[in-house]
């Protein structure tokens, strides 16, 4: 982290009037004031984006061709995880058949974000830090100034709305793998329970709040994720390193992240009353 | 290219099939050749672990060091939140609800070692560790260091790629050991907190915790951590060592490397863990 840290942190640009370094401690959270004005001037200058409504679907589009299979196929992997744990827990307590049970429970509200925010951040954060940072290194992004045009809201602005298009996509498809994923697991493979008695205990154990949190959870996981990722590669700079420490820098952060915004969204929903449909 | 032939082998493109035509234009075609020469390279690096010339060895430990400086903070956050967060609160919850509160400590040391912690470890491994060595050997072969280490004669298999590789396979284990020290610890320590006032006590905690971990599942815990390691540095050196096309270049192949582990991994837990409760299921009985 300190390599990173230090040729990051320290570059704004300008000489440096105070000859000592910020500590590691304050670099941080120097970066972390640095984001949380990014932020705010994005959405400041979410205003004037929707005239490039254009550019908007077109980097909506991006996502869905470019996004969506690996979406599914990762939330189908972790299906297969929690039914692997779930059936050979539950087996030696002699309830295997309530391996639906498990998985209705622990998919929406916590499986399915967790890995939503791993591949997000993987797919969609390091590609956007990615084409940003080179856009920066290559100064289109002063040209864009040059030419008049509001960096924040044609390049930036554009792609965190793309995203809002894509988050409910994204969030169907990906507790839709989740599904899939422990349906195949528990039947054809482990041979669990029958696919009737999976379904039925699979569907009886969410109901509506369980699958909005869902949303929630991993909607705020994706805009924090793409406000991240535009944020490291809007201010990469030191050529082809530059870019490649920046994204190595933004994923480490939004790593961390996804943890604790999954954690926070189970708090606020399930903290005090876990809601769970057992025993009345 | 990858590992220095000693002898003079058949040109590569003469090993190329006659069908090269209308194949070679599909997508999936490249992506194939990608994947073979990932195993190309993690068969060189096994070979080349083993033959005499150990001179990588304090490059490897260097590399070792510093990965693990870097794993080590972003995994204790991450893992206090996941264990305090998910597991305590919402394990806890149901185990309580099930009647059989007094079983969260043993369900919560298999429980991270069998899933959570495996992938948390694995997953900050390569999102850290991994893609920062990815920028890093791919801005060196985008500035020509690379091929100016060649000229100066320096091995590219022991200098840059052996090194890095164990590493990694190293810092796995050590990694994946120390997230799921911190899960423990967190959720012991936020035990009694949650709990506070029903039968889950420490003592219970540690008591059914004692009973329910067993040397099975450490071992498949450090060769499943081992081997996903490995994959790790094979294909986050793989991607670092041919990125080409500029700054954009470097950030795509650090993309693509973090995208193809994280894929790899999942498999490679999945693929254990299935064939390991299957295998030897007294390990999965509930004891104490």
């Amino acid at each position: 982290m300190s390599s990173v840290a230090t040729t990051e942190l320290g570059s704004t640009g300008e000489p440096e009037a105070t000859p000592r370094r910020p500590g590691r401690v304050q670099s941080s959270l120097i970066e972390a004031g640095d984001l949380a004005a990014f932020a705010v001037e994005t959405i400041a200058a979410l205003r004037r984006t929707p005239r490039y409504l254009s550019e908007v679907l077109r980097q909506a589009a991006i996502l869905v061709r470019g996004s969506s299979l690996i979406i599914f196929a990762m939330v189908t992997f972790i299906g297969m995880a929690a039914v692997t744990f779930a059936y050979f827990f539950l087996r030696s307590a002699g309830a295997s058949d309530y391996t639906g049970l498990f998985t209705g429970i622990v998919m929406p509200r916590a499986a399915v974000p967790i890995m939503f925010g791993y591949v997000f951040s993987a797919k969609v954060g390091c590609g956007l830090v990615a084409e940003i940072g080179a856009m920066r290194i290559n100064d289109e992004i002063d040209a864009f100034e040059v030419e008049g045009v509001n960096p924040m809201s044609y390049v930036v602005g554009t792609r965190l709305l793309g995203a809002l298009i894509f988050i409910p996509i994204a969030v169907t498809i990906a507790l839709l793998g989740g599904d899939i994923g422990s349906l195949f697991q528990a039947v054809p493979v482990l041979h669990a329970t029958s696919p009737g008695g999976f379904l039925h205990y699979h569907w009886s154990s969410q109901n509506l709040t369980d699958n909005l949190q869902a949303y929630l959870n991993c909607g705020s996981m994706a805009l924090f994720i793409v406000l991240t990722s535009c944020f490291y590669g809007y201010r990469a700079s030191g050529g082809p390193a530059g870019v490649g420490s920046a994204v190595a820098r933004s994923l480490l952060v939004n790593i961390v992240m996804v943890h604790v915004i999954a954690t926070f969204w189970v708090f606020m929903f399930f903290g005090i009353n876990p809601n769970l449909p057992i025993g009345g | 290219m990858i590992a220095a032939p000693q002898k003079p082998r058949r040109p590569v493109a003469a090993a190329r099939p006659e069908w090269d035509g209308w194949v070679a234009d599909m997508p999936a075609y490249g992506k194939l050749m990608r994947a073979g020469e990932m195993g190309r390279l993690a068969l060189a690096v096994i070979r080349a672990l083993f033959t005499p010339r150990f001179w990588w060895i304090p490059e490897c430990l260097n590399e070792t060091s510093v990965a693990l400086r870097r794993c080590f903070i972003p995994a204790l956050f991450a893992m206090t939140a996941f264990g305090v967060g998910l597991a305590c609160d919402f394990f806890g919850g149901i185990v309580r609800l099930l009647g059989t509160a007094d079983r969260l400590g043993g369900g919560i040391g298999i429980g991270f070692l069998r899933e959570p912690g495996v992938w948390v470890a694995i997953m900050i491994l390569a999102g850290v560790a991994g893609s920062s060595m990815c920028a890093d050997l791919g801005a060196r072969k985008i500035r020509e260091e690379l091929d100016a280490l060649k000229v100066l004669g320096v091995e590219e298999m022991r200098g840059l790629i052996l090194p890095r590789v164990i590493a990694l396979t190293l810092v796995g284990p050590i990694l994946g050991t120390f997230t799921v020290f911190v899960a423990w610890l967190s959720t012991y320590i936020a035990t009694p907190i949650a709990f506070h006032g029903s039968t889950v006590t420490l003592a219970a905690f540690v008591d059914t915790f004692k009973a329910f971990v067993s040397p099975l599942d450490l071992i498949n815990f450090v060769v499943k951590l081992t081997c996903a390691g490995f994959l790790v540095g094979v294909v986050c050196c793989y991607k670092g060592i041919r990125s080409s096309g500029g700054a954009e270049g470097v950030g795509r192949a650090v993309n693509e490397a973090v995208l193809i582990s994280f894929f790899g991994v999942w498999m490679i837990n999945i693929l254990f863990n299935t064939l390991f409760l299957s295998l030897f299921p007294q390990v999965s009985i509930l004891k104490g």
